[in-house]
C-alpha cells in the first residue's frame, strides 16, 4: 500500500529537524555519535571506576590495587548510537471516535522515526496491544522508514491491555534498554497503570517522551454525547450518562491534567496533539516547543 | 395578540410527549466511547440527578415546530393599531376648470393646482396611511378602497378630470365617510372654495386653489318665436356677468361652422340679461351658441346647444271642463296664429291625427295618455290674491319673468303634494305656495298651474308663465347637466355614445330608448346604432359654478353621528378591564407561522441527516448490543 501522506514536502521539513537528546546511558555500539564510558574493553581508556559485584574481574587494575589496596576497574570511551523506541498505543480506544486517531498516531510515529534515522539514530516502531509483542525491525537508514511506514499502515488496533504489563513484557521481549522511548497514546488508561508503564521505561534507562493523540470531540464530550448508555469500547463496561455537561468536561480535563502533571514531575516531555491540527504543523512547531525536537 | 381558535392550544399537551420520546430514546441509546476511565471518579459516586435529559439542537427545533404548529392551529391574530385613514376630497366641479393667467400662475387651471398640491402631499405621506380619494363631481371614489399604495394613488389623482357639473364638498365628505365605514383620522380638501371658519378641527386640512376671478356665463337658453311667429324665429340666451366691473360680451349663434347670428351687449356688475339672436328662416336642428367676453375665467359655461324644430310643433288639444276655462284658453291660444290646436269637449280624449297631443286641461283625468300636458288646478273659491311670485330662474319656464314679481291671480292655496320642480312660487302670508310646477319623467312633461286663468286673463306674469310652459312642453329635453340623457328610436341592442370630449361609451337600448347617465362634459352627445343617429345636447347652466368671484362654500361640519358605529359597538361589547378593539386591525399570523414552521422542519431534517452521518461516537446496533465487548473491540 503506497504511503501517500509521506510527501516530499513533509520529508523536506522533517530533514530540518532532529531529536532532542538530553542524555544517553546506553545504546547500540554501531559507531554512533554519542560517547559514553563503559566497562569492558575498548581502544580508548577513559577512567577508573570502583569495582562492584558483577564486574569482570579481568578489568581490575591490579597495579592500582597494589598501590591503593582498593579494587578499581578500567572504563573505556565508546561511541554509541541512540536507540529510539516508538511505542504506539494500538488498543481499541485509538479507533474511536474516528479511525483517524490511530492513523494520525502512526503517521506521527513514522515521522519521528524518520527524524531519528535522519539524525543517525536507530528507530523501531512497536505496537502496544494485547497478544504477541509486535515491532518493526530497527531502521538504520532513511529508506528503511518507508518499510516502517508500510508496516504501520498495515497495523490494526486490537482490544485492551494493561500498559504497564505490556511495558514489562516488551522490556524483556523486545530488549528495550537505553536510548529514547516515545509513547504515542490517547491516554485512555488508568493513571496508575500509565505511571507504572512509564516507571518501567525509566528503570530501563530510557529517556521518555509522551504524545497524547486526541480528537476534539474527546476533549469536549458534552457537546456530542446524547445521553443514554455509554459503552467502553475496550472493556465493554457500560454506564448511564447522567451527569451535567460541565461535569463531563471537567472529568476529561482532570484526567488529562493528571497525566501532564506526572510527566512534568518526572521531567518527561509531554505534548497533546489534536486531530484538527495539521500533522506538519504539530511536528515542526509544537514538538520543538515541548522539547521533543530541536 | 389573541387567538381565534384557542381550543387548539390543547396541542400544547403534546410537549410532554416529545419530552417522553426524547427520554425514551436517550435511555435506550448506547454509544461507544473510547474509554470510561476519564469518568471513573464520576462513576464511583451516585449521579446528582437520577437521569438528566440531554437535548440537542434537534430537540429545540422539534419543540419549536411543535409550538409553531400549535400556535398556527390556534389562529393567532396580532391586534395592531389601525393605519391612519385619510379622506381626500378632490373638487372636480366645473369651477375647478377656471383658468386665469396671472392669477393662477402659468395658465394652470385650479384643478391642475389642486392635483399638484395633492401629489405633493402624497409624496410626504406616511407609508402606513390609507388614503381614499373622493371627487365631488360626480361623487365617486378614485380607488375601489382605501389604499396606502402611493403609486396607485398618484395614478388615480392624475387620471381625474374636471366635470361640467356642480359639486358639493359636504356630500362628497359624507359619501367618503360611508365608504370608509369610519370617521377618517384626517380629511384633506383640495378645492377652490375658501376654508370654512371651523375652530379646533385639526383633522381638517384645507388646500384652497385658485382665486376669485371675473367670469361671463351662459345661464339659460331658449328658442323663442317659432311658437307664435314663424317668420321671426330667435334664440334667447341668458347671460350673466359674474364680475364686480362692467363687462362686454358677444353672443354668436352658429350651425355647422356657419355663423347664423351675432349680438353684443354690455353688462353691469352682476347683471343678467337675456339676449335674443334672430335666426334665419331656414335655421333648424342643433344650433350652437357661443359667448365671448374679455374677462372670462371659465370656458365650460361659454357654449350651449339648442335644437330648433321649425314647423313641427305638436298638435295641441284643449280639453276644458268649465266654460270660463274654455273661453280664456281659447282666447290665449287664438292669439298665437302659428299654433295648431283643437277643442275637445268630449269626456274621453279622441285620437289625435298627428300622434299623441299636447293636452291643456283643467282636470287630471283628461291629461292621461298625452305626450305632454298642462293641467290647471284652479282654487275652489276663485278669488284674486295679490302676492309676490318668486321665480326659479334656472328653469326655462321662468324666462322673461322677474325673479321676484308682484302678481294678482286667483291661486290654489292648498298644500302641494305632487312631485316636480316648483318654477314659480307665491309668497302668501309668509308661506310659499307653488304656482307653476314642472315635472319631467321618462320623457313625459307635465306643467301644473295652480291658479284660475279666467280670473284675470290679461295678467302678464300669468301669460308669461303660460306661454313659457307651452314652449317648454313643446320643446325638446332640458339638456342640462347632471341628469341622464335620453334618446329614442333605437332597436334593442348596443348603442355607441360619442361624447363631446372625443371618447366613446356603450349603452344598452331597451324598448327603443337609451339613457346615458355619464354625461359629465357639456356638449353634443351622438347616439349611434347602425344608420340611426340621434344627437342630444347637455348644456352647462350653473350660476353657482360660474360665479368664480364669490364662491359659496359647500362644506358642512359633520355633526351627525356616524351611521355605522362599529367602534362604539365593540367598545360596548368589551368587558371591564379588557382592551378595546376599536381603532385596531387584526393581522392574522397563521400563514407566517406555517411558513416558519416549514423552515424549522427543513432545518431539523437537514440537521438530523448531518448529525447521523457525522456523529463521532457510533451507536450500537441491536446485534452489537447482544454481542458484548469482543465485538465492540473488533469493530474499528
Amino acid at each position: 500500500m503506497p504511503t501517500t501522506w509521506l510527501t516530499p514536502q513533509l520529508i523536506n521539513r522533517l530533514e530540518t529537524l532532529q531529536l532532542s537528546v538530553r542524555w544517553v546511558r546506553a545504546g547500540r555500539s554501531l559507531g554512533g555519535r554519542f560517547p559514553i564510558n563503559r566497562r569492558g574493553s575498548s581502544v580508548e581508556f577513559a577512567d577508573y571506576a570502583a569495582y562492584c559485584a558483577g564486574d569482570d574481574i579481568r578489568a581490575i587494575d591490579w597495579n592500582l590495587y597494589a598501590r591503593l589496596e582498593r579494587l578499581f576497574v578500567k572504563t573505556y570511551r565508546e561511541e554509541i548510537t541512540l536507540s529510539v523506541e516508538l511505542i504506539v498505543d494500538a488498543t481499541a480506544s485509538m479507533g474511536l471516535p474516528t479511525p483517524e486517531k490511530f492513523a494520525r498516531a502512526k503517521q506521527l510515529a513514522v515521522s519521528l522515526g524518520y527524524i531519528a534515522v535522519a539524525g543517525r539514530h536507530h528507530a523501531r516502531l512497536s505496537w502496544l496491544r494485547p497478544g504477541r509483542l509486535a515491532a518493526t525491525p530497527w531502521c538504520h537508514q532513511r529508506r528503511d522508514i518507508f518499510r516502517m511506514a508500510e508496516l504501520a499502515d498495515a497495523a490494526r488496533i486490537e482490544g485492551q491491555t494493561a500498559m504497564a504489563d505490556w511495558m514489562r513484557r516488551a522490556a524483556i521481549g523486545l530488549r528495550i534498554r537505553g536510548g529514547q522511548a516515545i509513547l504515542l497514546t490517547d491516554g485512555m488508561a488508568h493513571p496508575a497503570d500509565f505511571f507504572r508503564a512509564l516507571h518501567v521505561l525509566m528503570m530501563r534507562n530510557l529517556e521518555i517522551k509522551v504524545i497524547q493523540v486526541l480528537s476534539p470531540q474527546e476533549l469536549h464530550p458534552a457537546r456530542l454525547l446524547r445521553g443514554g448508555l455509554l459503552v467502553d469500547v475496550e472493556t465493554g463496561q457500560t454506564h448511564q450518562l447522567a451527569y451535567s455537561p460541565a461535569e463531563l468536561e471537567r472529568a476529561v480535563a482532570d484526567h488529562n491534567e493528571l497525566l501532564v502533571r506526572f510527566c512534568k514531575r518526572h521531567g518527561i516531555p509531554f505534548a497533546q496533539h489534536r486531530l484538527d491540527e495539521p500533522l506538519a504543523t504539530f511536528i515542526t512547531r509544537t514538538l520543538p516547543i515541548h522539547g521533543f525536537l530541536e | 395578540m389573541t387567538f381565534l381558535a384557542p381550543g387548539a392550544l390543547i396541542w400544547l399537551a403534546s410537549i410532554p410527549v416529545l419530552l417522553w420520546l426524547w427520554r425514551l430514546a436517550s435511555t435506550r441509546r448506547q454509544s461507544l466511547i473510547p474509554s470510561l476511565i476519564p469518568f471513573e471518579h464520576l462513576l464511583r459516586r451516585a449521579p446528582k440527578r437520577r437521569s438528566r435529559l440531554v437535548v440537542t439542537l434537534l430537540f429545540w427545533l422539534q419543540l419549536a415546530a411543535l409550538l409553531g404548529l400549535t400556535a398556527a392551529l390556534a389562529r393567532p391574530v396580532l391586534m395592531r393599531p389601525r393605519a391612519r385613514t385619510v379622506l381626500v376630497l378632490l373638487d372636480t366641479s366645473a369651477s375647478m376648470g377656471a383658468r386665469a393667467p396671472g392669477l393662477f400662475g402659468g395658465g394652470a387651471t385650479a384643478f391642475e393646482r389642486a392635483q399638484r398640491a395633492l401629489l405633493s402631499r402624497l409624496a410626504r405621506k406616511s407609508p402606513a396611511d390609507q388614503w381614499l380619494v373622493v371627487t365631488t363631481a360626480p361623487v365617486a371614489s378614485l380607488t375601489p378602497q382605501p389604499t396606502s399604495d402611493a403609486a396607485t394613488l398618484r395614478q388615480a389623482i392624475e387620471r381625474a378630470r374636471v366635470a361640467h357639473l356642480g359639486g358639493n364638498l359636504a356630500t362628497a365628505a359624507h359619501i367618503g365617510r360611508m365608504l370608509l365605514a369610519a370617521e377618517p383620522d384626517r380629511t384633506l380638501v383640495a378645492t377652490d372654495e375658501a376654508r370654512p371658519a371651523e375652530q379646533g378641527n385639526d383633522r381638517l386640512q384645507w388646500a384652497t386653489v385658485g382665486a376669485p376671478a371675473p367670469n361671463a356665463a351662459l345661464v339659460g337658453l331658449d328658442a323663442q318665436g317659432p311658437l307664435c311667429r314663424a317668420a321671426e324665429a330667435s334664440v334667447v340666451a341668458t347671460v350673466q356677468n359674474f364680475s364686480d366691473e362692467e363687462a362686454g360680451a358677444t353672443l354668436t349663434a352658429s350651425q355647422g361652422g356657419r355663423r347664423l347670428a351675432e349680438t353684443a351687449a354690455a353688462f353691469a356688475p352682476g347683471e343678467r340679461q337675456s339676449l335674443a339672436l334672430a335666426l334665419p328662416d331656414d335655421a333648424a336642428g342643433w344650433v350652437e351658441i357661443a359667448l365671448a367676453a374679455k374677462r372670462d375665467g371659465l370656458e365650460a359655461d361659454n357654449r350651449a346647444w339648442i335644437n330648433l324644430f321649425r314647423g313641427a310643433t305638436a298638435p295641441i288639444a284643449l280639453r276644458p271642463h268649465t266654460a270660463a276655462f274654455k273661453e280664456t284658453l281659447s282666447s290665449w291660444l287664438g292669439a298665437c296664429e302659428t299654433l295648431t290646436w283643437t277643442m275637445e269637449d268630449g269626456n274621453g280624449p279622441p285620437a289625435a291625427p298627428g300622434g299623441e297631443p299636447l293636452v291643456i286641461t283643467d282636470r287630471w283625468d283628461a291629461a292621461q295618455g298625452a305626450a305632454a300636458s298642462m293641467v290647471f288646478e284652479p282654487p275652489s273659491p276663485s278669488r284674486p290674491l295679490l302676492s309676490r311670485w318668486v321665480v326659479a330662474s334656472g328653469h326655462p319656464i321662468g324666462s322673461y319673468l322677474a325673479p321676484v314679481e308682484t302678481a294678482s291671480a286667483a291661486l290654489n292655496l292648498s298644500p302641494w303634494t305632487g312631485s316636480g320642480v316648483v318654477v314659480v312660487a307665491a309668497l302668501v302670508n309668509g308661506r310659499k305656495v307653488p304656482v307653476v310646477v314642472a315635472d319631467e319623467r321618462e320623457g313625459l312633461r307635465t306643467v301644473v298651474m295652480r291658479l284660475d286663468p279666467s280670473h284675470d286673463p290679461g295678467s302678464t306674469p300669468v301669460l308669461l308663465a303660460f306661454f313659457n310652459s307651452l314652449r317648454w312642453l313643446m320643446g325638446t329635453s332640458a339638456d342640462t347637466m347632471g341628469g341622464p340623457l335620453s334618446a329614442g328610436g333605437f332597436l334593442p341592442g348596443r348603442v355607441t355614445v360619442r361624447r363631446p370630449d372625443g371618447s366613446s361609451d356603450q349603452v344598452d337600448s331597451s324598448s327603443g330608448t337609451v339613457s346615458y347617465d355619464a354625461a359629465t362634459a357639456a356638449g353634443l352627445y351622438r347616439f349611434l346604432q347602425g344608420a340611426t343617429e340621434v344627437s342630444v345636447a347637455a348644456n352647462f347652466f350653473d350660476p353657482v359654478e360660474s360665479n368664480l368671484l364669490h364662491r359659496a362654500s359647500t362644506w358642512r361640519t359633520n355633526r351627525d353621528r356616524f351611521p355605522f358605529p362599529i367602534g362604539q359597538e365593540w367598545e360596548k361589547e368589551s368587558g371591564p378591564g379588557t382592551i378595546s378593539s376599536a381603532g385596531r386591525t387584526a393581522q392574522p399570523l397563521s400563514r407566517a407561522l406555517m411558513l416558519a414552521m416549514l423552515v424549522v422542519l427543513l432545518i431539523e431534517w437537514w440537521r438530523y441527516t448531518e448529525k447521523r452521518d457525522h456523529f463521532p461516537f457510533p451507536t450500537l446496533t441491536r446485534q452489537e448490543k447482544r454481542s458484548g465487548p469482543t465485538t465492540l473491540a473488533a469493530r474499528p
